[in-house]
């Protein structure tokens, strides 16, 4: 059985990488109320884009995360454009689009690139062992490049103008039209960061392991359970949330029965949201009752 | 028409996320009266208004029916109960007639469906023509949706009647619509209070009036005594 | 010599209450007829076999689009309910050998339990988050078909075999004795989901969708009513699931996913949320406009996904509100001729 500490520190990496997903989520369903379940495709997408890039310059990781940036933004940035613009005032119907958006992004993941799992070596192989616990390199380097993201969000949203507007917009949309904050374009804005986000969740992906086109469904759905805990537009909570998942899930796997671990892992999802930690208000309707 | 009947709410407080709503708030209704809840906002009026309905649980404090604790009641037993509230901003089912937006309220509370005639009857009494019967209710006028939201409530035969702002938007002829029925209500014996903030309609109207600010009460009494109160003009009119 | 629009001012209770009768009725017979005529004109074994699955998904589609519908509940776990309907019948029928008879009502017992379950759960939770929750529900049944080898066959799947098995004088292997089974079930289904839209309920749902808080004040307690939708939207997901492991003979977790839901989600827009038969025509176009295009499977989900995205951006209320888009069109540019004539007289 793996110890506690290596749990841990495992848990940690999937934490980052469920915190910088959920991050995009809640910005845009703070600003929008738009659940935009297709992010997990768009963090698929990355991997993708990434692997590829690794192959065309032979295995340079740096350009390979710029593209998956890039990539994954270029495709928010159109998604936004050409539909989720639309539904600025019908919440319901972004859903929706969202809906068909994952079964085309799937199926375009599919056609492209292959409907089997991918892999690629990580960026810095080898790992540092300290009393029996194996912290590889690349998890490291993944932890500081999410902490560094997260970190510049964070300073982002509550120094500079654009955060100001953001937070503005996101309690309260009438005033935020009225004192002349321009929401539609911080909407779009807030699509692309959220694909950048995704992209870099991505490339981690990639780094950490394998990849396959399905696993984007699963990806999208913690990010959900991480942003609800956590609540909507606060990047601490992001952090700490989805820090508490990646912990909480790999000490499930390492201590139950080996097997169904996707089951426990969605299984704690319902019970996360169903439990509604502090960060959520009941209901998502009729906030003046 | 109905046995003594009273709403009373005892020692109210509640507080939202940092700011405290209602501070030891105590009011009491009966019927064949009209009562007048106002306040600048955020002074407390409907966060009491919605305690009394159900639809915020106070942090401290009762509410009684007849002597009856119900803080606890749920918001869909009240009406059972004889205690209806209506809604400002929707105040009847949009994509339903006339028709079936009554015997939304009739199915509530297992009333057997009723002729038609019966049903002219009631859109009469509040004083909405026959013929809106078929038709839907977002093709009626405001002063017709308010009436006919008045109409639902009815339609379940309350004791006591809470009315969110029942005069909001509207022009002066609905407005004497809405009075007139108001008036009926209250002279069949119907006890009603009502959460308004266009005085110069509700003031009139009422038998007594409560003024609120920053979450207590500051003055009560008729309509006259509450217009002179120094308290009430510093709040509502900012004289000294 | 009524106009158009019908002679104002009379309360004529007697015509619109007729009228209610009718078009109550009417799109019943038109899907009996419709699925009435297949046996007499000559159809190949293919198209057969794609309108049965048609009217399966029908069926199991109009379940979603009466919850969705009447009580304005989104689920992206419908045909997880269809797959536990469907692994139901499947398994008490090869394991412990009972009757298809048996084995249906088995399956629209889970389905409805499942689904009554995953609605109670919106007692905790609504609006979005219940969304969201359905989602990862979805994903747990999946993830247990996938896992629960020695039940389910896992990833393989199961088989089932119908032999000599017959039903109400049906023989299950037989293709269009079997068409005629899934017929009478979609046309059941239809009649029962239609019997309580128009019955007090349908009212109480239809009030409850427009304005909770409402409904809530008015007495109606709208999270027990909207767990019984639940219900019936799973009973019939279960029958559809039964009818489904019997068509195909053999099924994987794969067909009962996520995408699948969404597939659903997709047939219920398309034909068009408020109509009866907005689902039925979803499930049609759904699974005969792969064939008709020859598409491979994953060029079928990026159209059928872009038809979604189209659809819920261009014609949100589904193809079957175009008739009476149509009509208020004409009305309205009739009405404008009108003023301007009167215009000019005056």
């Amino acid at each position: 059985m793996t110890s506690l500490v290596q749990l841990l520190f495992d848990g940690l990496v999937g934490g980052a990488i469920y915190a910088l997903i959920a991050l995009g989520i809640t910005l845009v369903y703070g600003l929008t109320k738009i659940i935009h379940f297709a992010v997990g495709e768009m963090v698929t997408f990355g991997a993708f884009l990434a692997l590829t890039f690794l192959g065309l310059t032979g295995g340079n990781y740096v350009i390979a995360l710029l593209s998956a940036i890039v990539g994954v933004s270029l495709l928010g940035l159109v998604t936004e454009r050409t539909m989720f613009r639309f539904t600025f005032d019908s919440p319901l119907s972004g859903f929706i689009v969202s809906l068909g958006l994952i079964l085309v992004l799937q199926g375009v993941i599919v056609e492209i690139w292959t409907s089997g799992s991918q892999s690629a070596r990580p960026a810095v192989g080898g790992a540092i062992d300290i009393s029996g616990v194996s912290l590889r390199y690349q998890s490291m380097i993944n932890l500081a490049l999410a902490a560094v993201i997260l970190g510049s969000f964070y300073l982002i949203l509550r120094r500079t103008k654009f955060g100001q507007a953001l937070r503005a917009t996101s309690d309260d949309r009438e005033a935020a039209l009225l004192m002349g904050v321009p929401i539609r374009t911080i909407a779009m804005t807030t699509f692309v960061i959220a694909s950048a986000l995704a992209g870099v969740a991505g490339w981690i992906v990639l780094t950490m392991g394998t990849v396959s086109p399905f696993v984007g469904t699963s990806y999208v759905l913690r990010g959900f359970a991480v942003a609800l805990i956590g609540g909507l537009g606060s990047v601490s909570g992001a952090v700490i949330a989805g820090v508490g998942l990646g912990v909480v899930e790999n000490l499930a796997i390492g201590f139950l029965p080996p097997g169904w671990t996707d089951v426990y892992v969605f299984a704690l999802v319902v019970v996360v949201l169903l439990i509604r930690p502090t960060g959520l208000r009941a209901g998502a309707e009729g906030a003046h009752l | 028409m109905s046995k003594e009947v009273a709403i009373q709410a005892e020692s109210i407080s509640k507080h939202f996320g940092g700011v405290q709503a209602l501070t030891d708030v105590s009011f009491g209704a009966g019927p064949a009266s009209i009562v007048g809840l106002i306040g600048p906002n955020g002074s407390g009026k409907s966060t009491l208004f919605n305690v009394l309905s159900g639809f915020t649980r106070p942090d401290k404090g009762r509410v009684l029916w007849n002597g009856e604790d119900i803080t606890t009641v749920p918001r869909y037993r009240r009406p059972r109960l004889g205690l209806v509230r209506t809604f400002q901003e929707r105040m009847a089912f949009d994509e339903l007639t006339t028709r079936e937006n009554l015997a939304f309220a009739r199915i509530q509370h297992r009333l057997p469906d009723i002729s038609n005639s019966a049903l002219a009857e009631q859109v009469e009494y509040v004083g909405l023509p026959a013929h809106v019967l078929d038709q839907r209710a977002r093709d009626l006028s405001w002063g017709q949706i308010r009436l006919l939201g008045i109409a639902l409530t009815l339609a379940i035969e309350p004791r006591i009647l809470l009315l969110d702002e029942p005069f909001a938007g509207l022009n002066r002829i609905a407005a004497q619509d809405v009075t007139r029925t108001l008036r009926r209500l209250r002279d069949d014996g119907m006890g009603l209070v009502v959460v308004e903030h266009e005085m110069d309609l509700l003031l009139p109207l009422c038998d007594r009036v409560v003024a609120f600010n920053a979450g207590r009460k500051v003055a009560e009494g008729t309509s006259s005594e509450i217009l002179r109160n120094p308290d009430v003009r510093a709040a509502y009119f900012g004289d000294t | 010599m009524s106009s158009a629009v019908g002679i104002a001012g009379l309360p004529s209770q007697l015509s619109s209450r007729a009228r209610r009768r009718i078009m109550a009725v009417l799109p019943i017979a038109v899907v009996v007829l419709a699925l009435g005529i297949v046996p007499f004109i000559g159809v190949n074994n293919r198209t057969l076999n794609l309108a049965t699955t048609a009217i399966i998904l029908g069926t199991a589609a109009s379940g979603l689009g009466f919850m969705w519908g009447q009580s304005g509940q989104t689920t992206i776990a419908h045909a997880s309910v269809m797959g536990v309907g469907a692994y139901t019948a499947g398994l008490v029928f090869m394991r412990l050998q009972v009757g298809f008879g048996l084995a249906l009502i088995l399956a629209i017992v889970a389905g409805g339990l499942v689904s009554g379950l995953i609605s109670s759960l919106s007692v905790r939770v609504s609006g979005h988050y219940f969304v969201i929750l359905t989602f990862a529900v979805a994903m747990v049944i999946t993830a247990v078909e996938r896992r629960w080898e020695d039940v389910t066959g896992g990833v393989n799947g199961m088989t089932v075999l119908p032999g000599d098995e017959s039903f109400l004088g049906l023989r299950l292997a037989d293709r269009m004795q079997f068409y005629l089974l899934c017929a009478i079930v979609l046309t059941l289904t239809l009649i029962a989901l239609q019997s309580l839209t128009y019955a007090r309920w349908g009212t109480t749902l239809r009030g409850a969708r427009e304005n909770r808080h409402l409904a809530w004040s008015l007495g109606a307690n709208v999270v027990s009513n909207n767990v019984r939708v639940g219900v019936v939207a799973g009973l019939v997901a279960g029958a559809a699931g039964c009818m489904y492991v019997f068509h195909f003979r053999a099924i994987e977790p794969g067909q009962f996913s996520v995408n699948a839901s969404i597939f659903f989600i997709l047939m219920v827009l398309l034909g068009g949320r408020g109509y009866l038969l907005g689902p039925v025509l979803g499930a049609i176009v759904y699974t005969f406009l792969p064939e008709t295009l020859f598409f491979s499977p994953i060029l079928s989900q990026i159209a059928l996904g872009a038809i979604l995205i189209i659809i819920i951006l261009l014609l949100p209320s589904g193809l079957l509100s175009l008739g009476a888009r149509i009509r208020d069109h004409r009305r309205a540019k009739s009405a404008a001729q009108a003023s301007a004539i009167g215009q000019e007289g005056a």
